[in-house]
């Protein structure tokens, strides 16, 4: 089992603030790895581009564990929400022997803390 | 949302054979071609010898093949001399067709002096010539076959029970830049090879052939060649002639540079009944070699499609030099100009090349259906099934048409202090109409847009949608110059670059004259993000 805990507060972050959490992993084996990343990707009509920012990975994991994490965003992409394309800023919690979905937290990021939206035009 | 991974065991039976399939043919042909290599590898550490050639000609058999190319040399081995009729490791001597056997002895005469390679560890082998080590670049393709073939069989084998995360797209991204390079350097060595061996020496000898001299030859034979395969029959021309010159006579069956076949036995027919056995006919002959002669030079439809390796090498050269594009220009003053995002003379090249590529492939299909109508044996289904390829190609010279009167046409050059302007800034720029005089409007306009590539079935879409238009400037009148201020909004996005997904910022610029016709053309800005 995996689990992300990412509090309210950092969900809704200005560029270069930092988004910190726990990750929480109960497992059959000890895993080679486990890793959280931090990524953009895109919703829409467009074919799906994605982009890892940065990696936290811990060191000798556990079978059973739980541990903080803390990343950085940068200055840019905001997430905008259009009428062909949006924007989503997510933290994945990944291991090398989970057999189920990575739990993922989907944040947004801009200089107010809200979507950018553009899906009307103006 | 994660993209699972597709378990079930049918699902991965037919995707598993494709994959068995495409790996064991591509080893097959790696090893046959490696085997090839090897031995052609090894041929060039062979021993150079003095040889000879003692005999050199054309016999011929009652074969399918009938022309046997014969060039006997002899070399020095060891102090004694051996003879041998090898001209090249694995070569054929054999031909269909009696002007090739003549073109491979005319390199050879009686009496050259040249080297021979020798096997030394069996010295009775020897050879005038060695086969290219460019063979190894067929290796390409097979190596594809494996790869796909062994990614494919592996995922069937193996299949991921986990669902793979999201996150994961984003790690095996390959470099846009250097995938650009690779793609145009694949694309410029194919296209080259394709030309230079397929089209390249007919279009020499084509354009060289118009200063030959022509010759009254006497038809020997004519007739119909018939080819069966997979695809049904095709029919070719076949004429034997004889010619003299300085009171020797000479024999050669090339009717043109570039021998073509065709599915219309109608076309090939008539063709050969202007060649009856035993007629009088025109040929024209090298005045630098007799041996040389055709029989037809004019440019056969069929160098037209010479245009797809060419367009290979111009698509291959703009891929490979994408990833470094020059810096932006600048005026005198030192301002930036202001690009437009797809260049008129580009975009009339590539217009031009497509409308070549098109209506050559297409112009050679459109003569046999006209000539069998003209003939009397016109097809209605050929010709309502070509009808569309033909209005296309129509559509596609119209389309070039207008973008070659595009390059004349007057232009908007626009200049700020630099080609970026940050969100909820302001940009001040100048514009100068360059070009002939006869514009009378000039609108300018700052555009956002989303755009979103995506798949469906075989083709790749790109659909946009404006989320943000505002007027800069309109002027109707007799003005050459004029500035702007480009206001950015202080809440929307800025510019964003992916490869599926953008949002792009341009200054659109409308020249109108007198007449109907307006140009529109985009100039790129850079929206930047807030500073921090």
């Amino acid at each position: 089992m995996l689990t992300l805990h990412v509090p309210d507060v950092h969900r809704s972050v200005v560029p270069q603030d930092t988004v910190q959490g726990e990750a929480t992993w109960w497992l059959d084996n000890t895993p080679r790895w486990v890793e959280v990343r931090l990524f953009w990707h895109t919703e829409g009509k467009g074919t799906t581009d994605v982009q890892v920012v940065q990696r936290q990975r811990f060191e000798s994991p556990g079978a059973h564990e739980t541990r903080p994490f803390s990343l950085t965003l940068p200055d840019c992409p905001y997430s905008f929400s259009g009428r062909l394309i949006s924007l989503v800023w997510s933290v994945e919690l990944v291991c090398s022997v989970a057999a189920e979905a990575a739990p993922r937290v989907d944040l947004v990021m801009s200089p107010s803390g809200r979507e950018i939206r553009i899906d009307q035009r103006d | 949302m994660s993209v699972p991974a597709n378990n079930s065991r049918g699902s991965r039976v037919v995707p598993g054979c494709f994959g068995l399939v495409f790996l064991l043919a591509g080893t097959f042909f790696f090893a046959l071609i490696s085997r090839d290599l090897l031995r052609t590898a090894l041929s060039y550490h062979w021993t150079s010898v003095p040889a000879e050639v003692v005999a050199s000609g054309v016999d011929e058999d009652a074969t399918e093949k009938p022309y046997i190319a014969v060039v006997r040399f002899r070399y020095l081995w060891q102090g004694r001399w051996r003879e041998s009729e090898r001209l090249r490791p694995g070569g054929t001597r054999r031909f269909e067709a009696l002007h090739k056997a003549q073109e491979l002895v005319r390199q050879y005469p009686v009496g050259t002096r040249t080297a021979a390679h020798v096997n030394p560890a069996e010295p009775t082998e020897a050879v005038l010539e060695r086969n290219s080590l460019w063979l190894g670049l067929a290796l390409v393709l097979p190596l594809v076959f494996i790869g796909f073939g062994g990614v494919a069989l592996a995922a069937a084998l193996f299949p991921d029970r986990r669902r793979a995360p999201l996150s994961a797209g984003g790690l095996r991204r390959w470099t846009p830049g250097w995938l650009a390079v690779a793609g145009g350097v694949v694309l410029i060595l194919g296209g080259s090879a394709l030309f230079g061996q397929l089209f390249a020496p007919a279009l020499a000898k084509t354009v060289a052939a118009q200063r030959w001299t022509p010759v009254r030859c006497t038809v020997l034979r004519s007739a119909v060649r018939e080819s069966h395969d997979s695809d049904g029959s095709t029919y070719a021309l076949t004429v034997l002639y004889s010619y003299r010159i300085a009171g020797r006579e000479y024999r050669s069956d090339r009717v043109r540079f570039l021998p073509y076949s065709t599915s219309q036995y109608s076309s090939v027919r008539a063709e050969r009944e202007q060649y009856p056995d035993g007629a009088a006919a025109t040929c024209h002959v090298n005045p630098d070699d007799p041996d040389d002669v055709v029989l037809d030079r004019r440019p056969s439809a069929f160098l037209a499609v010479a245009v797809m390796p060419l367009l290979m090498v111009g698509g291959g050269l703009v891929l490979a030099c994408r990833p470094w594009r020059r810096g932006p220009r600048r005026t005198r003053d030192g301002q930036v100009l202001l690009r437009p995002r797809t260049s008129r003379g580009l975009t009339a090249l590539g217009l031009a090349g497509m409308a070549l590529f098109w209506n050559g492939l297409t112009s050679v299909f459109a003569a046999e259906v006209v000539s069998g109508w003209m003939s009397g044996h016109g097809q209605v289904f050929l010709t309502l099934f070509l009808a569309p390829f033909v209005l296309i190609g129509l559509g596609m010279l119209w389309a070039c048409w207008g973008a070659i009167w595009k390059l004349g046409a007057p232009r908007l050059e626009l200049a700020a202090d630099r080609a970026s302007v940050r969100l909820g800034g302001r940009l001040p720029a100048r514009w100068d109409l360059r070009g002939r005089p006869g514009i009378r409007r000039v609108r300018l306009r700052l555009v956002g847009l989303e755009r979103a590539t995506y798949t469906r079935g075989t083709d790749s879409i790109t659909d946009e949608r404006v989320f943000h238009e505002r007027v800069l400037t309109d002027v109707t009148g007799d003005f050459r110059q004029g500035a702007v201020e480009i206001a950015v909004p202080h809440d929307t996005m800025h510019t964003f670059e992916a490869p599926h997904n953008q949002v792009r910022w341009s200054v659109v610029v409308t020249l109108a004259g007198d007449g109907p016709a307006t140009i529109e053309e985009g100039y790129e800005i850079i929206v930047e993000p807030h500073p921090c």
